[in-house]
């Protein structure tokens, strides 16, 4: 069966354009013409981010309208859901109106956002203290590896420890940190490089077509 | 008009030069016949069928997170694994009725996510299945709120009845995202999967979820789960060129070893 043109074959097309430009800018110097294309592919992505920004927008606004109106709904979702469209739009607006740079928003996004940041941030580190000590239990025998490293790095942190027996453990366990850990660390880096580089390929080469939705079959 | 690599390129173009052809050249060669190379295992994605039937038999919901990476940041294409993750399980869920709730952290997500699950209930004979602005969700901007809706979805109290937990995608490079959500559905009884390159990240996904995919094994995330031949030949080329690294780097450590201080003193 042919292949759709305009959901399959255009952006195929433009897709393999666009990363062949991209990619030898990135690699090759000496043409002007070349590195302009490619700055301005990228401002377009830029654009074509704000776009799908506002399609973001309008499905949450729909969405929660829906719930609004809804009275099958829960009260606690209608009513939260009145407060998120209201604070919303009202961010919004103002920033519209003001850029990112205007008194109003830059109070809010100060005051508020940041504010509310902070303490969701908060709220989630009792998550992360109960993560820590689940990591703690062997389970198995990789992660009998991670408990037994994780102690002997807590151990050397502790004050009490270097002040009783010296230095020698802190020592072994930055041994740890720098030797063994940096050497898997970078193993890791550069076969995620890899994968990255054949994720690049396939993409090029119309095989990755994931980024296009249900066009991509 | 002349072109020259630019300065410091020179390694990194031929590592690229590599993969690419070899991908290339295995590819041709797999979709003709000519060469036939298994595909490893990977374990965490030979259980998402289990995942999913599980969820069924619960009468759950099955979660997919895209992360919250940008499409324009570096992170994008782990978010791209997640969408093909997202293709998959939509297409087993519309067979099944399985309800799903897809989230996203960055809006950019939404109309691919959208339209990925539309096609995959219709793939699945059940277009009817897709409902709009029902199963995919934006639960945030940014890592605080992504993470703060996820957690909230994975409350034992929240009428979503999450069973399964599937999370790719960058999360704009938070260490503590991993542990947090892992252990939110470790608490509330839900089987968790979770896929990250991030290196700072990896050894959290390990402790903390119940299936981990790490390093390059989400970015062999679609080629393993769509079975394509032309995708997994590329896989291949991928692993030679991982092969021939190895030599290369074990070979050239032994040699600086045993003859390097000969040679450059």
């Amino acid at each position: 069966m042919a292949m759709p043109y305009i959901t399959r074959r255009l952006p195929l097309t433009v897709l393999f354009i666009a990363t062949s430009i991209t990619i030898v800018n990135y690699f090759f110097r000496g043409s002007p013409e070349l590195s302009t294309s490619a700055k301005m592919l990228n401002n377009w992505a830029v654009v074509l981010f704000a776009f799908a920004l506002a399609v973001g927008i309008v499905q949450l606004t729909v969405l929660r309208s829906r719930w609004i109106m809804n009275p099958k709904e829960t009260p606690r979702r209608r009513g939260l859901s009145v407060l998120f469209l209201v604070e919303m739009w009202i961010i919004t607006i103002i920033g519209l109106l003001q850029s990112s740079k205007g008194a109003q928003f830059s109070w809010i996004s100060q005051n508020i956002y940041t504010t509310l940041n902070g303490a969701q941030y908060g709220m989630i580190g009792f998550y992360i203290t109960l993560a820590c000590y689940k990591t703690m239990k062997v389970r198995r025998w990789d992660i009998a590896i991670f408990t037994i490293v994780c102690w002997i790095h807590l151990v050397a942190n502790t004050p009490l420890v270097s002040y009783f027996i010296g230095f020698g453990w802190f020592n072994f366990s930055q041994w740890i940190y720098f030797w063994p850990s940096t050497a898997g660390g970078k193993a890791l880096t550069i076969i995620a490089a890899l994968g990255m580089v054949s994720v690049g390929v396939r993409g090029m080469l119309g095989l990755e077509r994931g980024v296009l939705g249900g066009g991509g079959g | 008009m002349s072109f020259t690599l630019a300065p410091l390129m020179q390694n990194a173009f031929l590592l690229w030069l590599l993969v690419a052809l070899l991908s290339v050249l295995v590819q041709l060669l797999t979709t003709r016949g000519i060469l036939s190379l298994p595909i490893r295992r990977i374990e965490a994605l030979d259980r998402i069928d289990d995942m999913i039937g599980r969820a069924t038999e619960m009468g759950g919901t099955v979660m997919v997170g895209t992360g919250s990476a940008r499409l324009t940041s570096s992170d994008a294409l782990e978010s791209m694994m997640g969408f093909a993750a997202v293709r998959y399980v939509a297409e087993q869920t519309a067979r099944l009725g399985t309800k799903l709730l897809v989230t996203t952290g960055s809006p950019d997500h939404n109309p691919i996510v959208e339209d990925t699950v539309s096609q995959a209930a219709r793939v699945a004979g059940n277009p009817d299945y897709y409902r709009v602005g029902e199963q995919v969700r934006l639960i945030g901007g940014d890592f605080y709120s992504y993470i703060t809706a996820t957690l909230q979805l994975l409350d034992p109290q929240s009428p979503e009845n999450v069973r399964a937990l599937l999370g790719f995608g960058g999360s704009g490079g938070y260490s503590a995202s991993g542990p947090t959500v892992g252990m939110a559905a470790n608490l509330a009884g839900v089987m968790s999967m979770g896929g990250t390159a991030n290196v700072h990240q990896i050894h959290n996904y390990v402790a903390c979820f119940d299936y981990a995919i790490i390093g390059d094994e989400i970015y062999a995330l679609s080629a393993y789960l769509t079975k394509d031949k032309r995708q997994v030949g590329t896989i291949m080329g991928l692993d030679i060129a991982k092969m021939i690294l190895i030599v290369l780097e074990v070979g050239g450590a032994a040699f600086v070893a045993i003859a390097g201080r000969k040679l450059f003193t």
